[in-house]
Formats: C-alpha cells, structure tokens, sequence
C-alpha cells in the first residue's frame, strides 16, 4: 500500500519533476560549463576564466548595471514590503468585505509576467500620460518622469508595488496568529497602539518578514520585463538593469558564455545576500523557542 | 506489470501537461494544424530526395514554414498573398510564422542555431553578414535560377547587398532610401509659390527650424525616434563629414575621434536651437503617429524611408511635399541610406525539394504582378523591377513615395556596411548618442569613448 502511494506520488509530481529537470536543473548546470567558453549559439571555445576576468576588469557596463540593479533592489523590496503589511493590517481590521479587498489587492500578482502592468505603466508616466493630465488638472505641470534621466529609475522602483499579492497574503495569515491574550494584555497594562505593534505584533511576525524580505529580494533582484519593455534600458542606461543587460548580451551580441558568466555572478550576489540575511536574522527574528 | 502501468500513466499525465504548454492557435505566432507540420530536423533527416507526400499532412502536400516580422497591414496581406498562392498550387502549404520586430531576432538566431529555423525568412540587412559569418544559414538562390528569377533585382543591389563570397544569400523585399518629408501647411512661410522647400544645407535647415520656434513655441522642425536620430541624422553628419561609410566592411571604423565630435556639434545644435522636439519627449512615441505633435501639425518635418511616407502621413488632413537629406556646404555624398529595406532568404539546412519549393514561392511572392497587387508596398517599394512596374501600372505608388524614389536615387549616397546596423554596433552609437545629447559627456570625450568601444565590438565580430 505504501510502495503504490510513493509512486502515485511521483506520478503527481511528474510533471512538476520534468519542468524542474529540463527547464531549471539542465540550464543551470550547462550554463555554469558555459560560463567558461566563448559561445555565440553556432561555435564554441574553451576560454577559461576569460569571461570572468573580463567582467571585472574591462567590463564599462557590468558595475554600473549592477550598481543600478542593487539600487533598485534596495529601494523596491522595503517599500513593497511596507506596503503589502500596511494592507494586510488593514484587511486583518476588516470586518466585512475582507474577500473582496483580498482579491482587488491580490489581483496585480497574478497579471502574467507584470508585462501588462509595465504597458500600464508606460502610459500613466509618459510625458503626456494620466498622471500628468491628472496634475494639470489641478495646475500642476508634471515632470517627464520616464524622459528624466535623474527621475526614470525612481518611478520605476514603484512598479512592484502593485504586485504585493503574495507578501500581503504571508504577511495576513502572520497577522491573524499573533496571540490576542497578549496584545490584550499590554492595552491592559497602558500600552499605546504603536507599542502593541513594535514589541508584539512585529516580532511576532518577524519570521514572516524575514521570508518575504529573502523571498522579495530575490524576486527583484532579477526584475526584467519593466526595464525591457517601458524604457528599453535607457535613458542614458539609468534603467539598464543587470537582467536587461544579461539578456542584451546574450541575445543581442550572442555572446552566450559571457552571460552566462554573468548570471553566475548575479547568483553568488544572491546567494552573498541570503547568507548574510540568515546571518542577521538570528538578531532580530523571534521564532518563539529563544530562551 | 504494475510498474509498467504506473509508467504508462506518468507518460500519459507529461504528455497532456506539455501539451497544455504548447502554442494554442490564438496565440501571435500562427503555427499550422498539428497534422501538417513537420519540423525543419526532421526533414534535414531524410535523404533530401522529394518525398513531399510525408512532409504535408495531406497526400501529396509540401508545407513550407514562412516567417517575418511587421504591423497588421503587412500581416494581412501577406496572409492574403498566401492564400491566393495555395489556390494557385494545391500540391503547396505555406505555414505562417508571424510576430512584431520585437524579439524576431533573437528567436530566428536560436532557432537558427537548433536546427529549427523556417524554411523561408525575413531577414534584416543588417544582419546577413553576421548571420553568414556564424551561422551558415542561408541557401544560394544562384542554384535555383531555374526556380526563380534573379534579373529582376537590379544588379547593384545584388551585388552590393545580396551576394557573399559569390553566392546569393538574399533577396530585398523592397528597397528605401532616406528622404524629408515636410508638412507644407506648416512651413507656408518657407516653401516657394509651389509649395516647394528650399533645404538644401545644414544651416537653411536650422535657420528654418529656429525661425518656425520662435513664431510658434509648441512647433518644431523636425522629431524622430532613437533609431531616427541616430540613422537619419547623426550618422548621415558624419558620413557628409568624412565621405565614408562608418563602419567598413574590413571591421574598421570609417571615421576618427575628431570628425565624430565634429559630427556630434552640428548634431546637438538640432536641439540647442529648438529645432528639434526635445529628445527626452520625442523618444517616449514609439512611432509618429504616436507623437501629438506629429499628429497635430506642429511638427515642420521629418527624415524617413520613401517606403514609409504613406503610412506617416496615414489619416492626417495637411499638405505634404518630399525633398532630399540637407548636407554640409562642402559634402560629397549625402549620408542618406539607400538599401534593401526587407530581405528574405531560404533555409540552408533543409532538404532540395523544400528549397525548390522555396525558391519558386518566392519567385512568385516577388516578381509577379499578381501578387505585388496584393503586396503593394507593404514591404516598402519593391526590389523586384517586375513587381515595381505592376505597382506604377496600376497607380499603387502615391505621387510622394514615386516623388520620393526619384530624390533618393538622384542622390549620392554610399552603400550601406555590411556590420553598420549590426545590433552591437547601433547599440554602442544609440549609448554615446544619448550620452551627448542628455549632457553626461561632452562630443570630444564622447567621441573617443565611442570610437574604443565600437573598435572592441569590431574586433569581436571580426573573430567570427
């Protein structure tokens, strides 16, 4: 009986387990073997640890990209984060209606690949966008938000904060188990509102934070489509973010070996980023057992 | 005998969850019922005799996968023209692959380098000679003379863009050349009694432009896209300038430090003086007829293809006159591009019928009268000698485009690099480009940084 549940088992994760082999596994094991050739798609060549060396020491594009891409990242994943709790308080408050707010808000994550948001986003921006006719309405002239070198990747970092669906939903369900006898307790003995939710509720949802932020920064990290299809990179390479900038060179100079040496580099960031998150969290994550 | 089963399910449950995966027949790229595809390996597999009854679902049937790129005017009749030629030949499917421009590249090269690609595709000139160069992907026309008429495309054209090492890679789907076109209702003051405009230099061009945006603050001379900054005007200075092409077919750089920044100076005054829409607002507009400006009149002109001018001018109510590329007082050539617009070739790796097959599809999607009508200039003015005189037959030429051909041609212009619109190389122009123009680097620093990078891209092409 067991013997038939395992493999019913893996026949229900067949599918999942193919995807994961031919679509996640194969390209990240070639592209590591890739990483040390030169490849244009037609030929290859051993090249060493050329693609690396030249990243970091001819590269004019890498740190910048870079640096933009960690700016952006820097930036998006708190306020996203912040965001997403503030709904979820909200809706944790609600007393009726809560599936409906649930759903308007969750809706925006599930907008395939966030390209339709990007379109939206070109359109509410542009010079002569919905925003800037909302502003002039009222006699304001707006700024030429995507055109403005100094301003494109500041509008941009607002993006993701439509797609909070998922951190909301972690951050409701974390809400609904903070113990009540406890934040009772504390209006009890005099506590304000913001004391209840600065030493209960947030450590208490510590954990909860502490996965999204990992989960977020990941996810953003590798943010593409906004940058792809809202301003092309540009202007002056102010939106050229480092997946745009892989994908360039992978695509547009068929240079598979150097981007695959660069997505290499982009995953030991990430991984530099998750260690040291783990790192940290042992100081301010409460997972109810210290003692 | 249980494991077999559980196997049988599980391949049962993959198949059905890739299934769901693939392509639905809604989806952009139109791919042809199941049952007559048959995918490009698979037929290099076959002994390359003519066994066209297994390549098409039905007996008898020889299926040719066709793809390009463009808007829905071009989709439309293309699929029209298909239609009207499987009528015509019974024993032939044409499967369409169609999409935008965006990401065609990217796809043809990986398809391309998996032994996937169409049999029939649309190629940008600018990519042939990389392609060549890496990928061996094209077919020589030369071997189906038979098949297809080549004396219909003139023989520069051939020569200077169609044929590598001696064998004809491509054939232009139509041909272009830069021209002005300028809105004669908004430049009344300037246009002579016939509503002709006298732009002959640079400085009529920017004394104009001044002039208009001094008398009316919301209108400009002229705008563009990126692409048209940079193709239109930018490298049109500097070819003016040094009477070269700017990046030779050796991978060496047609122009040095200096004459770029000179290049870069005449090109800024076009936004220092206002004589241009701002380039921060005018990039935002994928396409003219995305610009308000445009749109609304207050734009006096703009650099374009004589292939694109009827669709430009599409749905607005002012007059409009054509005239050639402004040049410097002491330029010899005028740094106009004048090219093959669209090119198409046939699949190298792909068995002798389906080539044949290819070849004589294409004789008729080209040269034909018939389907010219239906094409019209969808792909810009027609290459094809043949296909040209059924459009100026049957007055399918507009008076601006025809007026537009004869400028372009009547000008000196200089053939168009094999690796000058690569994707590389316009990528290193389009970055200093904007970095001049948005004040992060002066022409002269500019101008050296450009000249490294693009000699590095250079070198890397040159290697293949």
């Amino acid at each position: 009986m067991y013997k038939k549940d395992k493999y019913l088992g893996y026949c229900f994760i067949a599918p999942w387990l193919l995807g994961f082999l031919v679509l996640t596994l194969y390209p990240f094991v070639v592209s590591f073997v890739y990483s040390f050739t030169d490849y244009d798609m037609f030929k290859m060549q051993f090249a060493g640890l050329q693609n690396y060396i030249d990243i970091f020491t001819k590269d004019k594009i890498f740190m910048g990209s870079l640096g933009k891409t960690l700016l952006y990242t820097a930036v998006s994943v708190p306020l996203k984060l912040l965001v997403a709790l503030l709904v979820a308080m909200m809706l944790n408050k609600l007393k009726r209606g809560r599936a409906v707010y649930y759903t308007i808000f969750y809706l925006p994550s599930i907008l395939g690949s966030s390209v339709a948001l990007a379109v939206l986003w070109k359109y509410v921006f542009k010079k002569d966008g919905l925003l800037n006719l909302l502003l002039g309405a009222v006699g304001i002239s707006g700024a030429n938000w995507l055109g403005d070198p100094n301003l494109v990747l500041y509008v941009m970092m607002l993006l993701p904060l439509w797609q909070m669906g998922a951190p909301m939903v972690l951050f409701l369900a974390a809400l609904k188990n903070v113990p009540v006898d406890l934040t009772e307790a504390a209006r009890i003995d005099g506590a304000r509102p913001f004391q209840v939710f600065k030493s209960i509720t947030l450590p208490m949802i510590s954990p909860i934070i502490f996965f999204n932020a990992i989960m977020q920064t990941i996810e953003i990290i590798q943010i593409f489509t906004p940058a792809y299809l809202i301003t092309k990179g540009g202007p002056v390479k102010q939106t050229y973010l480092y997946s745009l900038y892989l994908y360039d060179t992978a695509f547009r100079d068929l240079r598979i070996g150097y981007a695959s040496a660069l997505s290499w580099i982009l995953f030991a960031v990430i991984i530099t980023f998750t260690l040291v998150f783990f790192a940290l969290s042992k100081k301010w994550v409460y997972y109810g057992d210290e003692k | 005998m249980r494991k077999r089963g559980l196997a049988v399910l599980m391949a049962a449950v993959l198949g059905t969850t890739l299934a769901a995966c693939g392509n639905t027949p809604d989806s952009k790229t139109t791919k042809a019922p199941e049952n007559t595809v048959k995918t490009t390996e698979e037929r290099t597999t076959e002994d390359g005799n003519d066994k066209t009854s297994e390549a098409g679902g039905q007996e008898g049937e020889l299926s040719l996968r066709f793809s390009w790129w463009g808007g829905d005017a071009r989709h439309e009749a293309t699929l029209k023209a298909i239609e009207v030629y499987e009528k015509a030949n019974p024993g032939i499917k044409i499967e369409p692959e169609y999409s935008s421009f965006s990401g065609y590249y990217e796809k043809l090269v990986t398809q391309l380098a998996s032994g996937n690609a169409p049999d029939i595709f649309q190629v940008d000139q600018g990519w042939v000679a990389e392609l060549y160069a890496r990928g061996d992907a094209f077919a020589d026309f030369s071997d189906y003379k038979d098949s297809i008429d080549l004396a219909q495309i003139p023989e520069s054209m051939m020569t200077d863009y169609c044929t590598i090492d001696g064998q004809v890679m491509v054939l232009p789907f139509g041909y272009n050349g830069t021209v002005f076109l300028y809105n004669k209702t908004l430049l009344a003051d300037w246009c002579d009694a016939e509503g002709n405009l006298e732009v002959k230099t640079w400085d009529d061009f920017l004394e104009i432009g001044k002039a208009l945006h001094e008398k009316d603050p919301e209108s400009y001379m002229t705008t563009a896209v990126t692409d048209g900054y940079l193709r239109y005007i930018l490298k049109p200075m500097l070819e003016q300038i040094t009477g070269k092409i700017d990046v030779q077919d050796d991978f060496t750089l047609g122009f040095g430090p200096e004459e770029l920044a000179k290049a870069y100076d005449s090109f800024m005054k076009i936004f220092t003086e206002q004589v241009s829409q701002p380039y921060e607002e005018a990039v935002l507009y994928d396409s003219m007829q995305n610009n308000p400006l445009w749109l609304n009149g207050k734009i006096g002109g703009i650099f374009l293809f004589f292939s694109n001018i009827d669709t430009e001018i599409a749905g607005l109510d002012y007059d409009y006159g054509v005239t050639a590329m402004p040049m410097f007082q002491d330029a010899k050539v005028s740094g106009q591009e004048c090219c093959p617009s669209l090119m198409v070739a046939i699949n190298k790796n792909i068995d002798g019928a389906h080539k044949k097959a290819a070849a004589e599809f294409l004789d008729w999607f080209i040269n034909s009268e018939e389907a010219s009508l239906i094409l019209g200039t969808v792909r810009g003015v027609p290459g094809s000698a043949s296909a040209l005189e059924a459009l100026e037959k049957n007055g399918m030429l507009s008076d601006l485009m025809s007026q537009g051909i004869k400028i372009s041609n009547d000008t000196l212009s200089l053939k168009n690099g094999a690796y000058e619109l690569n994707a590389s190389v316009k990528a290193v122009f389009v970055e200093y480009m904007e970095k001049v123009i948005y004040g992060v680097s002066s022409p002269e620093d500019a101008a050296q940084g450009m000249t490294e990078d693009l000699e590095s891209v250079l070198a890397e092409l040159g290697k293949k």
